[in-house]
């Protein structure tokens, strides 16, 4: 029983999300339970959390990203 | 500037991050109970956000326990905390001497950032058999009788032990003060002390110039368990800094009781089963794999040393509890303190009995052997005869000889202990000692003789001294100068002299 949490910052269609529970059950195989959340903080992108893995494809973790650079490299 | 900016921008991996998360299920006592976080290792850091950091210690199944290091502001069930990858280091620096830094290396004095060169693992694993080497040079702790029966060696692990108020830290102390010419580095590691013990021990370090070469690693009792378990890890690892680099260190772990109290906290906490006195199982690993670290590298390896001092502190005596007996059995003799001589004024308040140091006169300069070889013996003969000592009216001569001898040793012995003596001038009066030329002294003037003799051997006897300091033994001719320059000296000291009469006197030990 594998808990996976999408989260995104507008709902997703339903062809979107059709997509992304076929790739996770093939990936992954067993009992797939789908949660969707929705945060604007997130600002755009996707965020996946799978078991405990999560895959932080979002707006937010980018500019965090460069931040950090930015940050690091000032 | 622009070109640099972009090129920043161009680098940048925008690629989705793949982490490892976990999700509080429990916070409370500095102790997160977390679910998820699947490939967690032991004894990584965990991000528990806002800057602050956890220690993971409870690998189970289906949850993880990690211990919050400092205090936490904002975490609550539910919250996602990430793994970071790294296990737990301290910053280290040759700058790091003369700073009080927390159980993080964080500096906790108030004189700014620390620049740290190196991030060194709180935990690592003890050099082996093959780059040590047996301990061969003496550590001078300046106490004449830590010196003289109990001598300490580079490398070596000596136990100081005793009740509350009998002097532990005032040993530790004593022998930093005395590392100023020895060319030691020293770290204190100050586990759950008062903050006002430890303001006043950094403020006479400060005074007598010995913070120079000193670190403080402060984990006080206002500090949580974890830092207080981690404190002397941190401190050790510091050490081995300058170990690497060929130096010789001394660490003091002040004390060590605080410390298997503060680990007993954490581990029942994290629901471990617990063993004796509700410490956990591997209390006895907690103690000795910290002090394994201490050693003495040979030629190889950099030459260099740690010498630990680690504290315990008893409770009415009893030093076959627990802790103290897990302690020597791993460290490498002990300093035993009494409080029933420390009340009848001798101060340190060694039994000379019961201490040891199981490296001995293998790290004792040649003169400090020739001088203190009986001295253990005398002492030993004396405390069988002290008893007698209130019949002293109707003891024979040779015996009552032998009790005005073993008094007089007894009150050399006696030293202030921000008063270190450098190892000639200790040879010098402990000679005078054991070789009967105090014997005339009267009991209460032995204390001013020693301090008139001392300023003697400043001025008359410099010579001797250092002649002594350079040769490091006693040859014939010295030894009668130095037996000269005491003649003398009692001469013109009459006054301080019993009436001269018919006395059997024991025979000098050359």
């Amino acid at each position: 029983m594998l808990k996976v949490t999408i989260t995104t910052a507008h709902a997703l269609s339903d062809s979107q999300l059709q997509k992304i529970k076929k790739a996770v059950t093939a990936k992954y195989g067993k009992k797939v339970d789908f949660i969707q959340e929705l945060d604007q903080q997130v600002l755009g992108g996707i965020k996946l959390q799978l078991g405990s893995r999560e895959i932080d494809a979002t707006l937010q973790a980018k500019l965090m990203q460069i931040k950090d650079q930015l940050v690091k490299h000032a | 500037m622009a070109k640099t900016l972009t090129k920043i921008l161009q680098d940048i991996d925008l690629s989705p991050q793949v982490e490892s998360v976990g999700r509080v299920t429990a916070f409370g006592d500095g102790i997160v109970f977390a679910q998820g976080l699947d490939d967690l290792q032991a004894g990584e850091l965990v991000d528990l956000g806002h800057d602050q950091f956890g220690l993971a210690l409870n690998l189970e199944e289906d949850q993880v326990g990690i211990v919050a290091i400092g205090s936490i502001k904002d975490l609550k069930a539910g919250d996602t905390i990430r793994r970071t990858g790294q296990i737990l280091s301290v910053g280290v620096s040759d700058k790091i001497l003369g700073r009080v830094v927390n159980a993080l290396g964080k500096p906790i004095d108030g004189q700014g950032e620390l620049k740290t060169k190196k991030q060194l693992p709180l935990e690592r694993i003890a050099p082996g058999v093959i780059s040590r080497e047996s301990v061969n040079q003496p550590l001078q702790t300046g106490i004449k009788a830590i010196d003289a029966m109990i001598p300490i060696g580079r490398g070596q692990r000596e136990l100081i032990i005793g009740d509350r108020s009998t002097g532990k830290t005032a040993i530790a102390l004593g022998t930093i003060l005395n590392q100023a010419d020895q060319g030691v580095i020293c770290v204190y590691v100050c586990i759950g002390q008062k903050a006002s013990s430890l303001a006043l021990s950094k403020q006479i370090l400060e005074e007598r110039g010995a913070l120079d070469y000193t670190t403080i690693v402060a984990a006080t009792a206002s500090a949580s368990a974890a830092e207080q378990f981690l404190a002397p890890y941190a401190g050790q690892s510091i050490a081995e800094y300058f170990l690497a680099q060929g130096k010789d260190v001394l660490i003091v772990f002040d004390d060590l009781t605080k410390h298997a109290q503060a680990y007993r906290e954490i581990s029942l906490l994290l629901r471990r089963p617990s063993g004796r006195e509700a410490y956990p199982g591997d209390v006895f690993y907690l103690h000795s794999r910290l002090l394994e670290r201490a050693c003495k590298l040979n030629a190889d390896h950099g030459g260099g040393s740690i010498t630990a001092l680690p504290i315990i502190e008893t409770q009415a005596n009893d030093v076959s509890a627990y802790i103290p007996t897990n302690v020597i059995s791993i460290t490498d003799g002990q300093i035993y303190l009494e409080t029933d001589l420390f009340n009848a004024g001798v101060k340190p308040a060694i039994n000379v009995g019961l201490s040891v140091s199981r490296v001995g006169s293998a790290a004792q300069v040649k003169a400090m052997k020739q001088v203190a070889g009986s001295m253990k013996l005398d002492l030993a003969q004396f405390r069988e005869l002290e008893a007698f000592a209130q019949f002293s009216a109707d003891l024979d001569a040779k015996t009552k000889a032998q009790l005005d001898r073993g008094i007089r040793v007894n009150e050399i012995l006696k030293q202030g202990w921000d008063q270190p003596l450098s190892v000639p001038k200790q040879v010098a009066v402990i000679f005078a000692a054991v070789n009967g030329h105090l014997d005339q002294v009267q009991e209460d003037k032995v204390k001013l003789w020693e301090q008139e003799f001392l300023n003697h051997l400043e001025t008359k006897g410099i010579k001797i001294i250092k002649a002594i300091e350079q040769q490091a033994q006693l040859t014939e001719s010295l030894e009668k100068k130095l037996t000269d320059l005491i003649k003398t000296f009692n001469q013109l000291h009459q006054d301080w002299l019993v009436s001269m009469q018919e006395t059997v006197t024991i025979p000098a030990k050359g």
